[in-house]
């Protein structure tokens, strides 16, 4: 049996306006978008907006869940394709895309609760030696 | 009055190479107990985020030559570029904000302009510790 991580993962996140008001203290992005209804509407959004940065926030968790800490990360990219919006159920998603040596890429998305991908991007992982080995 | 088109373009493209202040962040426990929170993580944990650089960018870019083109910002995207070992609880960070580039595109809703940011965070001994990528947009 092996305890090699998964090839494909996701977790659902739904950030609420607390949510967004926690996310523009902590990181200081308190563009008004992320609060501010009028704001936001008079910009042509419904609705107020999840930061993009906190998205990339959740898909770097599952990136760091995955590999559990025995190597380290290269790079993490994310281009962001379509809003997500608060109150709305946002599934974070990640695959490995490609394994050579101790390097393994990951495949990262966002899908909102009709199925759009709101956020494409990608990981590359530089694994321990002994990472995924059944020795 | 904001604009698109040629001449707020032009002012974007003028502004290539403009600066931010140079900051000086230090991972605190507090700080990260808050983002930790905010981004559905145990805040008692003290793993340091992959993301905890994004709370030392300055969002969206203080940038003036920005706010005369299109009424707001959109984010396009972020990359991160992780050099020696991972940050830590403590660690100090120093950086700038730079804008390197500048095009336009036609939306949907009209003309956009897609703006890249870099900002080098940097350690107290000037080594290396993230490089930051933003694709910012203004419509």
């Amino acid at each position: 049996m092996t305890d090699a991580p998964a090839e494909r993962f996701e977790r659902t996140h739904t950030a609420t306006l607390r949510t967004l008001v926690q996310y523009a203290g902590a990181s200081g992005d308190f563009y008004e978008m992320h609060y501010d209804v009028p704001f936001a509407q008079e910009r042509g959004h419904a609705e107020l907006s999840v930061h993009g940065l906190l998205k990339t926030a959740w898909l770097g968790q599952l990136v760091d869940d995955w590999f559990g800490g025995h190597g380290r990360v290269v790079s993490f990219e994310v281009s962001y394709r379509d809003m997500d919006y608060r109150d709305r159920p946002v599934t974070c998603g990640g695959e490995v895309t490609r394994r050579h040596g101790t390097t393994v890429e990951l495949a990262l998305w966002t899908e909102d609760a009709d199925g759009r991908t709101t956020t494409t991007g990608a990981a590359v992982i530089e694994l321990d030696d002994h990472s995924g080995s059944d020795a | 009055m904001t604009t698109t088109g040629t001449p707020a373009l032009a002012g974007l493209e003028a502004a290539i190479g403009w600066e931010g202040p140079g900051r000086v962040d230090v991972i605190e426990r507090r700080h990260l107990a808050d983002y930790r929170r905010a981004t559905g993580l145990d805040p008692e944990g003290t793993v340091v985020p992959l993301t905890i650089c994004a709370c030392f960018l300055s969002e969206p870019p203080p940038m003036p030559a920005a706010e005369a083109y299109g009424l707001g910002w959109i984010n396009g995207g972020d990359r991160f570029e992780y050099a020696g070992p991972r940050l830590v609880l403590g660690d100090e960070l120093r950086s700038r904000l730079r804008f390197t580039a500048v095009t336009e595109k036609q939306g949907r809703s009209g003309s956009l302009a897609i703006l890249t940011f870099e900002t080098e965070f940097t350690r107290p001994d000037g080594s290396p510790a993230v490089r930051h990528v933003g694709t910012r947009i203004r419509r």
